[in-house]
């Protein structure tokens, strides 16, 4: 029978929407290899997209940007859809967003949190352009974050992603009254923090390489401070947080376990502001205004720890005293970070962003001696000794991005950036004699001097778009190439030796392996496609290879996402990603330090990778969000160091020598539920996870081959994060953590051994062992942790005044840093008993 | 490298000592039962000699370390040949008290003891040994070897003397068969104790290798003891000269220098090296917080432990010529 052209489109349309045959051809896919699913959904995507469109009334295109009224900083992540039809969308990194609609009267809502919603209504004609201004909202209005809620919570096809917005962040109480963006992360479900203190994340099982921290689209090697006890984020300078745990859009790529995408404050178009805060450890300026008023704007932030500028003296005059006159030592530490971005508008179509970070953690110290001796006999001699050590390490990043709307529906990024780490260290050490004799001076001197260097250096571009091409579809798509250049510990060796002013020693090389380069590209496709009412799904695929030592390895990594939507207010979704990582951090455990090394991945070292599936139910009522997620992830080719392999006998040259390769695997249950609403808002995120380790290949063996709980492997994670605002000058907030300890390995039973170094085989009572039975056999007390803040804010004429008092860890709970057998015990190393801080700011 | 990332660590230490405390716990885990432990190194031409032993709990103090009822037999290629006689080996601490009519008496404070076993049958090369250590507080442990042939040594020489670093280079060339093979040096003094001596030789560096240090010229290994093992990864299957050092102050001519040579098997090199790692990785230290733990080596069924089997030495004797 020959069917009528537009009846034959229905029916394969209705084939592609129809709930129940979709199910079944999500099941059918499921038997099928991973690069057929692929092709198949997207070839699916392609014909219903094709057919709806030749099947629909005509329809245009709704696009613009959406933006603070007030200081034209655009808004990222707002909501806007059409009432009647409930066809939505969000705006994107940029702020910018498309809507495809059909011809007819639509009535457009945009809304985002803490800001009035926006509604117009007109007669939908031709492709239009609507750039939204929204206005911020005193109080919190319910209906905006409603609405907002549940487009992301219940009605987005993505799981596993949550977002933070900076000034929910800076409520959260924070150690020395520092904002903390990676500390405010490991309060959510799924994250877990390192040691105490530290700004380690483990995500999901996975280590704390397998983070992608993204500044502005540009990757952060090194998001740490003070070895971890504080992140490389100044919250001044940052506009929105985005942290996917699991599920990961394709367009991102090259680690395995979760991407924190921050972006920084774009700067006010037409006035300038900013704050000054002063607290115990850093003090703080942010600046934000017009260059040319409503085309180009900046801002600019600047953070410092003074600690070393009342250590240093005090350290002088303590040495000064206990060392006796002629000596003295000088020294401190300090860290500093700077951010400046700069945006300038051309028109409705184009936009020219630079952003610039520049952090710098930094050692130093100066020993001087004096010493004087002389007798008649020999002459006099006086004799200077002085040694200068300055250790530094930080990273640049500089990027250049332009925005270009294309078309209505199709808008494009272009990215090029720079990005480094580097450490540094230099150390000098030099000496002065001289001797007088018989009226006759002569003066020798020594130097030695020392300096060490280690990094990586990328150069990246990438052009990312995002394209409308049917109603139910927003297409992303783009591609990158990065040139990666590890640079090896290079050493430079310097001495001089002269005597009585001729030069009877020099010396002068420069040890350095070759340094190592290395080429990424990525490409991706991903489409959020909106198949019917009931189900939404976001899915793509990300290919890269990575080029080292002549050698190319390739990944095809499929993302899928499903979203079935049961009630306006209650979703299900099921989620699946695969992700490849060709980089490793190598560092300790336990803190972070400078010498840590990122290094790729080599002929021996093959890529990571992982397959994650998730599962999730999602819930909204009335202001609140609830959300239940089960992951499982298998992790292959997982790096761990050797038994007995210390960072401290790491380094580029011989690292390979000292890891092993193996598998590992982690599952969970993650229960979050949250407030945004009202003046008491908060969250209580739950997680019960497993993660195991298992080294059991020829060569590579750990625990004997046996599976063993990974370090971080802790049974529950519960977070409560509460904030009350009481009134416009008084608000609180309270956080209380508590977690399953660590793990640990703890030799249960001494013997000894065989003495190898005796002169007699049976004088062996030296040789005690420590008998492992398996690793990570012992496990800490459990970790809890209660931090409050309390702000008072003044409002002055031109100036905003906030008084702020934090407590960490009131409770002086002692948490475990280390646990070490002591005399017959078990002694338990504790960090920060408690500490309590204040802190001003000046909003002007 | 290494002194650097020590005094960084001392530094991070430092800082976060000045806001740490202290706690001491009680331990709340499962005691765990103690360990029969066996070692011993079985070498060709001497009898079969064991210690045996019981590992104790790491809370506990204690020195006895005895085991009740101990019987070792040996079987050699199959058939039983001995039971081991068993002693019991106490060490003292030994120290002088006044007594309370103001006599200096001498004090014996036991720090170790364990049970000692011997046997008769000087053990010959190519046998197969295979022991049994029975007890009434633990399951029967057993362990199966193998003593392999002397080595090959084609020459031994003396390289010469280093007048800076008061010391001696000597040499021997090793005629390696084909096959995994290990090896034992040791350079003993005319009073029988052992000579420590230096190499660079690439033989003696560590698998776990220095990293660093080599670029600073650091590397190298410092031998002393009975057991300074090395494969022959670098020469497999070849004839090759192994060169060492030995430094130990002002040497006079006609000083004597007894180095020998012995094939060792397997489990010694791997119970070194996994003895060594565990050692550098400061288990009870302030690194050992920092480095991963280490599993040593045990080669023992139902116990803990090493037993090895170590040939014949080749031994030579050179006598001090400084005009060389």
């Amino acid at each position: 029978m020959k069917l009528p052209r537009n009846d034959f489109n229905m029916s394969w349309y209705s084939f592609f929407t129809s709930s129940e045959l979709m199910q079944r051809y999500v099941f059918f896919c499921y038997f099928c290899n991973m690069k057929a699913k692929v092709l198949l959904l997207f070839l699916a995507m392609l014909a219903s997209g094709w057919v709806s469109a030749q099947n629909a009334k005509k329809s245009h295109t709704i696009s613009g940007y959406v933006t603070d009224a007030k200081s034209q900083e655009t808004l990222l992540g707002a909501s806007i859809f059409e009432t009647a039809s409930m066809k939505g969308s969000v705006t994107n990194n940029f702020g910018y967003y498309s809507l495809k609609l059909n011809e007819g009267n639509v009535s457009l809502k945009a809304s985002f949190v803490g800001f009035e919603p926006y509604e117009t209504a007109f007669e939908l004609k031709n492709d239009t352009v609507i750039n939204i201004a929204l206005s911020q909202s005193n109080q919190l209005n319910e209906v905006t974050v409603t609405a907002r809620a549940i487009e992301s919570n219940v009605k987005g096809s993505q799981m596993s992603t949550i977002e933070l917005p900076v000034t929910q962040l800076k409520k959260v109480p924070a150690m020395f009254g520092e904002t903390d963006v990676i500390k405010a992360l490991q309060l959510l479900p799924g994250i877990q923090s390192g040691t105490e203190g530290s700004a380690g994340m483990y995500v999901r099982g996975g280590g704390p390489d397998e983070n992608l921290i993204l500044l502005d689209g540009v990757p952060l090697y090194n998001v740490n401070h003070a070895a971890g006890f504080f992140s490389a984020f100044n919250s001044d300078a940052i506009k929105n947080v985005t942290l996917y745990k699991g599920n990961f859009p394709a367009r991102f790529g090259g680690r395995l376990s979760s991407v924190v995408d921050v972006r920084m404050k774009d700067g006010d178009m037409y006035e300038y502001h900013g704050n000054f805060s002063l607290g115990v450890i850093a003090s703080k300026i942010n600046v934000e205004g017009p260059i040319v008023k409503g085309k180009t704007s900046f801002n600019l932030s600047f953070r410092r720890t003074y600690y070393d500028l009342f250590t240093a003296p005090l350290i002088y005059a303590i040495s000064k005293k206990t060392l006796g006159s002629g000596q003295s030592i000088w020294g401190g530490y300090y860290f500093y970070d700077l951010n400046l971005k700069i945006n300038h508008k051309f028109s409705d179509k184009d936009r020219l962003f630079f952003s610039l970070y520049s952090g710098d953690d930094k050692v130093y110290s100066r020993i001087k001696s004096e010493t004087q001796s002389g007798d008649g006999f020999y002459g006099d001699m006086n004799s200077s000794q002085e040694m200068d050590i300055n250790w530094k390490w930080g990273n640049r990043v500089a990027a250049l991005r332009w925005n270009h709307v294309v078309r209505p529906n199709l808008f494009m990024n272009i990215t090029g950036a720079y990005t480094q780490y580097r450490h540094n260290l230099g150390a000098e050490v030099s000496s002065e004699t001289s001797h007088q004799f018989s009226g006759v001076t002569t003066t020798d001197t020594e130097a030695i001097g020392l300096d060490l260097n280690s990094g990586i250096y990328d150069f990246s571009g990438k052009a990312d778009f995002d394209y409308k091409p049917f109603e139910n579809h927003d297409v992303k798509f783009g591609l990158g190439v990065t040139h990666h250049t590890y640079k090896p510990t290079s050493l430079g060796v310097q001495m001089k030796e002269t005597q009585s002013g001729t030069t009877s020693f020099d010396f002068d090389t420069v040890t350095s392996d070759s340094r190592i380069k290395a080429l990424e590209t990525d490409l991706y496709l991903e489409d959020n496609w909106d198949i019917s009412n009931f189900f939404k799904l976001n899915m793509g695929v990300h290919y890269s290879t990575f080029t080292v030592d002549q050698k190319t390895y390739h990944s095809v990594q499929p993302r899928v996402s499903l979203r079935s939507l049961i009630t306006e207010s209650f979703s299900l979704k099921a989620g699946y990603a695969y992700m490849s990582q060709y980089i490793h951090l190598l560092s300790s455990n336990a803190i972070s330090l400078p010498t840590d090394l990122w290094v790729p991945v080599t002929g021996n070292i093959v890529p990571m990778n992982a397959h994650q599936v998730a599962l999730g139910a999602f819930y909204d009522w009335r202001g609140f969000e609830f959300s239940l997620e089960g992951y499982y992830k298998k992790m292959n080719n997982v790096m761990e160091y050797k038994d007995g392999a210390s960072f401290f006998s790491l380094d580029q040259s011989n690292w390979q020598d000292k890891v092993v390769m193996g598998d590992g695997w982690a599952y969970g249950i993650e229960l979050f539920a949250q407030k945004n609403v009202g003046r008491f808002t908060g969250w209580v995120g739950y997680t019960w996870s497993h993660t195991e380790r298992l080294f059991n290949r020829p060569g590579q063996e750990l625990n004997f081959g046996k599976v063993f709980p990974a370090k971080y492997d802790r049974r529950h994670d519960l977070n409560i994060v509460v904030m009350y605002e009481l009134n416009d000058h008084f608000d609180f907030g309270a956080t209380w953590v508590f977690s399953t300890g660590n793990c640990a390995t703890l030799a249960y039973q001494n013997y000894h051994g065989l003495d190898l170094y005796g002169n007699s085989i049976w004088v062996n009572g030296q040789s005690s062992i420590g008998y492992i039975e398996n690793r990570n056999n012992y496990r800490y007390n459990s970790y809890q942790r209660l931090d409050l803040v309390a702000n008072y804010h003044l409002q002055s004429e031109r100036f905003e005044h906030i008084f702020s008092v934090n407590v960490y860890n009131a409770l002086v709970h002692n948490n475990p840093f280390v646990v070490i057998p002591w005399e017959g015990k078990l002694r338990q190393v504790c960090l920060f008993p408690i500490i309590p801080s204040l802190s001003w700011q000046v909003k002007f | 490298m290494k002194t650097l990332k020590y005094l960084l660590l001392a530094m991070a230490v430092m800082m976060l000592g000045l806001a740490s405390c202290v706690k001491d716990l009680d331990f709340d885990g499962e005691q765990t039962d103690p360990l029969l432990v066996v070692n011993g190194v079985q070498q060709v031409g001497q009898p079969a000699r064991l210690s045996v032993e019981k590992s104790k709990f790491f809370l506990d103090a204690g020195t006895d370390f005895r085991v009740k009822d101990v019987a070792v037999d040996l079987y050699v290629n199959g058939a039983f040949k001995e039971s081991l006689q068993v002693r019991d080996s106490i060490m003292c601490d030994i120290f002088y008290e006044i007594n309370e009519y103001g006599e200096e008496i001498e004090v014996q404070e036991p720090i170790y003891a364990f049970n000692y076993c011997e046997g008769q049958y000087l053990l010959c090369e190519g046998d197969h040994l295979r022991f049994e250590v029975h007890s009434s507080e633990f399951e029967t442990a057993t362990i199966e070897l193998n003593l392999p042939e002397a080595p090959t040594v084609l020459s031994f020489d003396m390289v010469g003397v280093d007048s800076v670093e008061s010391g001696i280079k000597f040499s021997f060339m090793i005629d390696d068969p084909a096959g995994a093979d290990y090896y034992n040096l040791k350079c003993i003094n005319p009073n029988g104790s052992m000579y420590s001596f230096y190499s660079e030789d690439p033989v003696f560096v560590d698998p776990m290798g220095l990293g660093a240090e080599e670029l600073v010229g650091e590397s190298g290994y410092y031998g002393y003891g009975l057991y300074n093992v090395f494969t022959d990864t670098y020469f497999n299957g070849k004839p090759y000269t192994v060169y060492f050092e030995v430094f130990s102050g002002e040497y006079v001519s006609g000083e004597q220098f007894t180095i020998e040579v012995s094939r060792v098997d397997e489990s010694l090199y791997q119970y070194k090296k996994t003895y060594d790692a565990y050692q550098e990785s400061d288990p009870n230290g302030m690194i050992g917080m920092f480095s991963e733990p280490v599993q040593v080596y045990s080669n023992v069924e139902n116990a803990v432990g090493v037993v090895c089997a170590q040939s014949k030495p080749v031994v030579k004797t050179i006598v001090l010529n400084k005009e060389k």
